[in-house]
């Protein structure tokens, strides 16, 4: 290893499995949860709740420092226990450094890292590198990965790119899905020019702590605190998740997952963070940037209207929406969802859409001087750092839309596809 | 959990009212804990409170609910979090502001009035009381209401409601007047009253066939319902100091095609017509 790099942040999970009753392995290695009987699991004493997801902009291009975003989330309290919370952050990077992909890793032991670095060396060049800073919160319970942060620039003529003919963004891509199938220990949480993403396991206001999100100032945040039903609570498994420049904070669950996961994988992307939001970025990913097809029309086809609503639209719309059933049913996000979407190309974009039938909360505001955005699960997030918004609520299956430069695209209450046939 | 203590002052006002200030963050910046805030609202209750003042609100849920004390005023500054007023009998509870989601879920009697917007899921399973809304709702406004005896819950929501407005509906009343939708527009969604079975959606406004949902129909207003409207009108007005137009033309009625809209769906000893 080289440099100045500290030695000692790898906290090795060994010592933490060694605890009572959990050290048992199944008949294939993996270490056994414990069964109760009638006996009441311990340690399930949280309220129940649901995600909270919040996000701000400012669409003159202004920045806004962390705090804002850290006060939005912590205020919903009840929606979140303690088993993850992230913040992705847009335009945050000076001149020098925006036009290159930013890889921020999470590492367990240093043998990963030589692995990812050798990875990297040989796909392009590492234009600078730095530990992300983090601090110790006490009350964040172990283990610690290391949080590294790489801008990268791929070489589309390296070995391994070359006769593949991919974009810089596609060997952005297939690098990351190679990394975090396929390097143990090493998982790639954000890949996008001018963003990153703070997130991992503990409730919002220690993860806020844990990156001192007070030092950063960005155009857009988008956030979340998790209550995970289905799946772990683990580190990488903590929302936003990103890939590119896209960055996904869901509150829901998708019951459709299989089927988007198969088409998904149809499309070269690989599922390895053992939740249903992955196959959202990705989907995103797939439709909006390598298809083309206008946000506010690929939200019609993760949530599409019915069938009857459809008959009764204008011809134009009507053909465009039954084309898009069809082509895209295998991305129809089936369950009950509220998410929020960012991207930073070209254009920092924030998406902001529930389910079609809005079966989880999410509420849109906007400062008097209409500079500042926000879409939060609960009005209370909006007031408690613009006391005097205005908000509303949009309609089921139907994005907020809102870039900086060009301000609020879309409130939420539109036809499905305004603006999409200019 | 930290707590943090919030001020009271109980006055000797012979109307023993009871200030409660809630605008303290704790050391992360979080509002007080709802688990705080009710606690000290159940304590001035039992104290014999006929009037609490709650001021700096931010988020915090189930203010008011299980509050079960008749002539009780409750008034609320800020923005109180999701169940307000939940399974509440009796007291009266004001807002000066809006209130999130699941506002008077299930209620059995009392009166919420919002100053402001009420959003998604407002009145969800009230049984009855009546909640006065000045400016809109969301979606899913009176799901599931039902009356019984002479218990009949009532909603008025001033601007609009998203979808799924009184749906499942078994009893009740609703009244979307539809303030500040534009000439063409429909001051309520889709699915309006779908799967209803009981009580009666009064819209102010456009309401076109395909905006009802399963199981409602559109129906003349008669000289009862101009009467059962006038009232809540008149509430309306006394409650936000606005003139409502009585225009009765401009009213439309909803009403459940019968009480058992989906009798032989789910029955295999029906013959499915």
């Amino acid at each position: 290893m080289t440099k100045d790099r500290p030695h000692v942040m790898i906290y090795h999970g060994d010592e933490g499995m060694r605890c009572e009753g959990q050290n048992r392995m199944d008949a294939n290695g993996y270490p056994q949860l414990p069964s109760y009987g009638a006996a009441r699991p311990p340690g399930l004493t949280s309220m129940m709740g649901g995600c909270g997801i919040a996000g701000t902009m400012d669409v003159t291009g202004r920045k806004v420092c962390g705090e804002v975003i850290a006060r939005m989330l912590t205020t919903m309290n009840e929606r979140e226990n303690g088993l993850g919370a992230g913040y992705s952050a847009y335009g945050l990077f000076p001149e020098a450094l925006k036009d290159h992909y930013c890889l921020q890793f999470f590492f367990d032991n240093e043998e990963a890292m030589c692995r990812v670095e050798e990875h990297l060396k040989d796909r392009g060049d590492i234009i600078k590198e730095e530990k992300v800073p983090t601090h110790h919160v006490p009350s964040v319970r172990p283990p610690y990965p290391l949080v590294w942060r790489y801008f990268f620039q791929p070489d589309p003529l390296s070995r391994s790119y070359l006769v593949r003919g991919l974009s810089p963004d596609e060997c952005v891509v297939d690098l990351v899905m190679g990394i975090n199938g396929a390097i143990p220990n090493a998982m790639c949480v954000s890949s996008g020019k001018d963003m990153a993403v703070f997130k991992g396991n503990g409730y919002s206001y220690e993860i806020a702590k844990l990156y001192d999100l007070g030092s950063y100032s960005a155009q857009m945040w988008l956030s979340h605190s998790r209550f995970p039903t289905n799946t772990p609570g683990w580190w990488a498994g903590a929302h936003p998740i990103s890939l590119l420049d896209w960055s996904v904070c869901h509150n829901g669950e998708i019951t459709s997952y299989g089927v988007n996961r198969k088409l998904v994988e149809m499309n070269g992307y690989r599922c390895s963070l053992l939740t249903d939001t992955e196959v959202v970025t990705y989907l995103w990913d797939l439709l909006v940037r390598r298809h083309g097809l206008p946000p506010q029309v690929a939200a019609f086809a993760l949530a599409p209207r019915y069938h009857d609503q459809i008959e009764r639209m204008d011809p134009q719309s009507r053909m465009l929406a039954e084309q898009l059933r069809t082509t895209y049913k295998e991305a129809f996000l089936n369950g009950p969802f509220s998410i929020l979407v960012g991207r930073s190309q070209p254009e920092i974009t924030m998406i902001a859409m529930a389910d079609r039938k809005k079966l989880r909360p999410l509420l849109f505001g906007q400062s008097t001087d209409g500079r500042r955005l926000f879409a939060a699960s609960e009005e209370c997030a909006v007031r408690i750092v613009e006391e005097d918004a205005e908000t509303w609520v949009g309609d089921p299956g139907s994005p907020m839309i809102a870039t900086v430069g060009k301000g609020l695209v879309r409130k939420g209450t539109e036809e499905p596809f305004k603006g999409a046939f200019e | 959990m930290d707590t943090i203590p919030t001020t009271m002052n109980d006055t000797i006002d012979s109307r023993k009212e009871v200030s409660i200030d809630t605008s303290r963050r704790d050391q992360w910046g979080r509002p007080v804990d709802q688990r705080t805030l009710n606690a000290e609202i159940r304590q001035a209750i039992s104290g014999g409170a006929e009037r609490i003042i709650i001021s700096g609100v931010m988020g915090q849920r189930y203010i008011a609910s299980a509050a079960t004390a008749k002539g009780l005023y409750i008034g609320i500054r800020g923005t109180p979090g999701n169940d307000l007023g939940a399974f509440m009998d009796g007291p009266t509870v004001e807002v000066f502001g809006n209130a999130q989601d699941m506002t008077g879920n299930t209620m059995s009697s009392g009166r919420i009035i919002i100053h402001g917007n009420a959003w998604d899921v407002t009145g969800l399973a009230a049984r009855g009381g009546r909640i006065l809304v000045k400016g809109s709702s969301g979606t899913r406004v009176g799901i599931h209401m039902k009356a019984f005896g002479c218990d009949s819950p009532s909603i008025v929501i001033g601007g609009r409601t998203g979808d799924y407005l009184g749906e499942y509906m078994a009893g009740g009343t609703v009244l979307v007047l539809g303030s500040g939708v534009p000439e063409e527009g429909s001051p309520v969604g889709t699915f309006v009253g779908a799967g209803m079975h009981g009580g009666v959606i009064y819209v102010r406004g456009m309401v076109e066939e395909h905006q009802l949902g399963t199981g409602a129909k559109l129906s003349p207003m008669d000289e009862g319902d101009r009467k059962a409207v006038d009232e809540l009108l008149t509430d309306f007005e006394r409650s936000f100091d606005l003139p409502a137009d009585r225009d009765w033309s401009e009213y439309r009625k909803i009403v459940p095609l019968s009480s058992r809209p989906f009798r032989g769906r789910f029955d295999p000893t029906m013959v499915w017509p």
